[in-house]
């Protein structure tokens, strides 16, 4: 339960898809940014084509559920699947498992049908409103979605419509997608039930895995990982304050992406722009394959004038990556102890992934920076409980919560904060070892390692281990820290074949393209998502 | 170093295609997008060439124009860096400007230039331009004290990544120019330390330079440098650029990297630090901001967005919003009006205009300020321990207001909330223009206690929000005869290309820099 314990403190590929060119950012028409940066030409043209032409896919299903959210896209576009029988197809999945998974908590099936039947009238005179024409998602419960309950898991919000859409959500229903509802994430994305790990909460209680419905999810978009996996939901959208889009993405055996660090703006999501935790929390997709990061990335990058970190940084295209020059590191073990020591199932995957990429890269070398991760695991752990849980507080406070999570409050009530001196020395620590980070990285261009040290375990197990544990680094947090990017795909299985193992992909800063791209090479290879059981 | 790539200035922005950036490293990525906008402006203020230009001539020049004249082998480096010293030789003994000089090295590195000139190489886009450098960064080989005793014999092994670059780009250090200890401990006094004393204002020896990049504000307005490099913390380029009647900009957070700066990259003030060009003419702001952009692999908080071009933007489509005061303090009357006279061209394009300012601002300068101290200025007395420093400045403030962790965190979140609030306010405009100092240059005697000064701040305001504003002369003062007066002009994030088209805009209304009394005899 590492990443547990982590949540708790927690391009358009469109080479590949046949477009000529990745939108910088969505909305394109809307303004200056774009035209300035992307220099009118190249851009606004490459939105409109996204528009107009059909989408290549390498996905090879053919099952409406479980395909490729760009393979049913080109479907809907080449008028061979129409949005409502793709909404149908979903909600009637979403009917048949969610009694055992309880992955989506709240759901708009009325309003999605509307969506879909206007959406299906534009079609038939040939009009396509964007990439993700009639392609039915769910979204994390922790991000606004206009007219549909978001609780962000917390009481004060048990009721609570938003007018707006976040962001994010804004972005891709304006390309077309279609929300169905909204999945489950404990309170704030951050607090959890003492016993039940993972994605649970008071509200709804806990979500369960697809491959083994007495084990858990990991969180904290749990269940978006959970729908995705088993073919609820063409694609979610997470957000990653310490492995929370990375960790469900691999124990549901998905793939999903925390982007770098204020690529994605945040606004509406519950734990938004600000703060000393800031640069930590990033947006992204939740998929079954790894063609869906590339075509929904970029739509929902980009600046929005509310998000003041959100920076206008140039997407490049993953299928232009040259994998033959890019040097591979990897570790199969941090070096952690006892109950959160990594496992040998999990060691033998990342092996078989360097073997896999063992000459079709220019060089594999096992190598991590230890020293400066282990340092960089004790500033943000310093940082993140120094205030004693005073800005978690401020949280229910705004919303109106007295009754927070067990496992928050239990934590606050023994919690000792530490001084605003030392608060801002760790601050300063941190940022050394992320300066340390990139000259470490000046050597590699993609490094690759676990995502959690064990696959998914019991909901009711033994509940996580300390966070600060004092060996070893957490797979995830400390890239939060960073703010790399990172992409989770899955690479191979528990020795019994029943439970997903997936890596994560890393990158320095801004090369997304890099980890998409080997992060296809490698579903290629170990093919990436299968069918649960369920 | 990627030379040839720094040095192409002939990119057509619409045809580059950011799609290739997987092929080139990041700063390379970086330097082809940025190439485009260097030596694109023409301002058209007097050149006046002629076939042999006098010393005092080459020493008006600017960048771009002395960049010029080496490259087609016009003058000689040797030539320039031998005038840029005999003028630092004239007037650093009144202005105490430049504090270490490297002239053996200069006249080397010169001589050198003029070889492979001779040869037909070139360095880059300033190939044998002689500049100095703010003594808060690094230089390799050459004294950095960063006005703090405990380096006042601290030579560096290694360039700061902005010299490094300009360097590289053939630029020629001949020395380090003035700044308060860790370019924070002026405490009023403008530029001022331990180490080194005094700075003055070249344009009347009783004013102060202002801070904290006086000495380098002081040395490019009396000609004794063709450009500086600056950092700018709450208006530390700006207010020098400003008081010596330069051109200085403050780029966007997370443009230019601060990695060897002496307060560098990290921590929980990081967002409020930049470094950027200084310089007598706009368009050389142009050229050294295409030269000093891009990440660095060090800075973190660096991100790789393309320059726009200054030269590509239409002045006449902005959407403009002026304030002649920020509610905090007034301005004095003259600055008020040369804020309405600047307001004044931009109308004349036909600009739409408004009367408006961000919101908040004088709440944001409060947490601000709670924020910066809450750590009781621990990390003050860290960065003087870090660096053996016993005796610390009289100006720097090294206690502050201790607050509870938990206030420190719902401090820094208050600061966003209100940036946030600001950055939507701002999605309306696409330029402000705003005073860049609540009065004219201060007498070196100018007496304000710290509360007062933080209050008359008119530059800190866009620390905290990391926005790209650049200060350019516009003006002389009445108030204090022959003082120059500038104007602040700011953009949203990223639109450094805006902030510079509007300068250059200013400068060709109202003249720009003139030379100081000092060098006219």
């Amino acid at each position: 339960m590492t990443i547990d314990s982590e949540i708790l403190e927690q391009p358009t590929r469109r080479g590949l898809l046949g477009l000529p060119q990745a939108p910088m950012f969505s909305e394109a028409q809307k303004l200056s940014h774009r035209q300035l940066f992307a220099s009118a030409s190249t851009l606004t043209a490459a939105v409109a084509a996204s528009v107009q032409s059909a989408q290549a896919s390498t996905d090879k299903s053919n099952d409406i559920i479980y395909m490729s959210a760009t393979k049913l896209a080109g479907l809907i576009r080449a008028k061979k699947v129409s949005a409502l029988e793709a909404v149908d197809a979903y909600i009637a999945r979403q009917l048949d498992v969610n009694d055992r998974l309880n992955a989506v908590v709240m759901n708009c099936y009325e309003r999605a049908r509307e969506e879909a039947k206007a959406l299906d009238a534009k079609a038939a005179k040939g009009q396509f409103v964007g990439a993700l024409h009639g392609v039915p998602m769910t979204i994390k419960d922790s991000l606004d979605t206009e007219g549909v309950i978001t609780t962000g898991a917390t009481f004060g919000r048990q009721q609570y419509i938003p007018e707006k859409d976040a962001t994010v959500v804004a972005r891709v229903r304006k390309e077309g997608a279609i929300l169905l509802g909204k999945t489950n994430t404990p309170e704030f994305t951050l607090g959890g039930l003492g016993g039940i790990t993972a994605a649970s909460n008071l509200l709804f209680g806990a979500s369960h895995n697809p491959y083994d419905l007495a084990r858990t999810t990991s969180g904290s978009s749990g269940g978006a990982g959970a729908i995705v996996a088993a073919g609820g939901a063409a694609f979610d959208i997470g957000s990653d304050w310490g492995g929370s889009i990375r960790g469900p993405a691999n124990h549901n055996g998905i793939a999903g992406i925390k982007p770098t660090s204020i690529r994605v703006p945040r606004t509406g999501h519950i734990v938004d722009y600000g703060g000393i935790f800031d640069l930590w929390q990033q947006l992204g997709p939740m998929c079954r394959r790894v063609e869906d990061i590339a075509l929904i990335t970029p739509i929902i990058s980009g600046p929005d004038y509310r998000d003041a970190s959100c920076s206008p940084v140039p997407w490049a295209d993953p299928a232009k990556v040259n994998l033959k020059k890019l040097r591979v590191a990897y570790c199969v073990d941090n070096r952690a102890t006892g109950e959160a020591a990594t496992d040998e199932d999990t060691k033998k995957v990342v092996r078989q992934v360097a073997k896999w990429l063992n000459g079709d890269v220019a060089s594999v070398t096992e190598d991590a920076p230890q020293e400066i991760l282990e340092r960089l695991r004790d500033a943000r752990m310093a940082m993140s409980t120094g205030d004693g849980g005073a800005f978690y507080q401020r949280l229910a406070d705004r919303w109106g919560t007295k009754n927070i999570s067990p496992q928050r409050k239990a934590r606050m009530a023994t919690a000792v904060p530490i001084s605003s001196a030392a608060m801002v020395e760790a601050w300063e620590k941190q940022d050394l070892c992320k300066a340390q980070m990139l000259d470490w990285m000046k050597s590699y261009d993609v490094f690759v390692c676990p995502t959690s040290n064990k696959p998914a375990q019991l909901i009711d197990g033994p509940s996580s281990p300390p966070n600060n544990n004092p060996d070893g680094w957490p797979y995830t947090g400390v890239f939060n820290s960073t703010g790399w990017p990172s992409v989770v795909v899955r690479c191979g299985s528990s020795a019994d074949g029943k439970l997903p193992i997936g890596l994560q992909i890393l990158a320095a800063p801004w090369r997304e393209d890099i980890c998409i791209a080997v992060a296809s090479f490698i579903e290629s290879q170990s093919g990436g998502w299968k069918k649960p059981p369920i | 170093m990627e030379t040839a790539n720094l040095n192409n200035h002939k990119v057509d922005i619409d045809k580059l295609d950011w799609s290739d950036v997987h092929e080139l490293s990041r700063r390379r990525f970086l330097a082809t997008s940025v190439g485009v906008s260097a030596g694109l402006m023409v301002v058209p203020y007097a050149a006046n060439i002629s076939a042999a230009p006098t010393a005092n001539e080459l020493l008006n020049k600017s960048t771009v124009e002395i960049a010029k004249l080496l490259s087609t082998g016009e003058v000689s480096a040797v030539e320039v860096v031998n005038a840029c010293y005999a003028r630092i030789d004239a007037v650093n003994p009144k202005i105490n400007a430049v504090v270490t000089q490297c002239r053996e090295r200069a006249l080397a590195e010169a001589a050198k230039a003029d070889a492979m000139l001779a040869s037909g190489k070139s360095l880059g886009a300033l190939h044998g331009v002689p500049f100095t450098v703010k003594d808060s960064f690094d230089t390799e080989g050459v004294l950095s004290t960063g006005g703090t005793l405990g380096r006042k014999n601290f030579i560096p092994s290694k360039d700061a990544t902005v010299v490094a670059r300009a360097r590289a780009a053939g630029a020629i250090l001949l020395g380090k120019t003035n700044t308060p200890e860790f370019t924070l401990g002026g405490g009023g006094k403008g530029t001022v330390n331990l180490v080194f004393g005094l700075t003055k204002n070249p344009y009347n020896l009783n004013y102060q330079p202002s801070g904290s990049s006086g000495g380098a504000g002081a040395i490019v307005a009396a000609g004794g440098a063709y450009f500086d490099i600056g950092s700018d913390y709450g208006g530390s380029i700006r207010g020098p650029a400003y008081a010596n009647g330069i051109a200085g900009i403050k780029p966007t957070l997370g443009r230019v990297p601060r990695t060897g700066h002496i307060v560098g990259y990290g921590g929980a003030f990081d967002t409020f630090q930049e470094t950027g060009p200084m310089a007598r003419r706009v368009e050389d702001i142009t050229l050294l901001m295409s030269i000093l952009s891009g990440p660095d692999d060090w800075d973190a908080t660096m991100a790789p967005v393309p320059l726009g071009n200054p030269a590509a933007v239409n002045l006449k489509n902005l959407r403009v919003a002026y304030y002649t005061t920020n509610g905090i303090m007034d301005p004095t009357k003259e600055v008020q009006a040369l804020v309405k006279q600047c307001v004044g061209y931009f109308k004349k394009l036909g600009c739409k205009v408004k009367e408006d300012m961000p919101p908040n601002m004088e709440k944001l300068a409060e947490v601000r300020t709670k924020f910066n101290g809450a750590d009781d200025r621990e990390h003050i007395r860290r960065l003087l321990k870090l660096h053996g420093t016993t005796q610390a400045s009289p100006g720097l403030r090294v206690a502050g207001e201790l607050v509870s962790s938990a206030d420190f965190t719902r401090l820094c979140e208050e600061m966003d909330a209100i940036k946030s609030e600001q950055l939507a306010w701002f999605e309306q405009y696409d330029l402000i223009i705003c005073p860049a100092s609540q009065r004219a240059p201060i007498p070196l005697d100018f007496a304000q206690p710290q509360e007062v000064r933080s209050k008359s701040s008119y530059t800190s305001q866009y620390n905290t929000t990391g926005w790209p504003a650049g200060v350019v002369r516009a003006g002389t003062s009445k108030d204090d005869a022959g003082l120059p007066l500038g104007i602040q002009l700011v953009a949203q994030p990223w639109r450094d290309d805006i902030v510079v088209a509007a300068m250059a805009y200013v400068e060709q209304q109202t003249g720009g820099w003139q030379p100081p009394a000092i060098i006219l005899g």
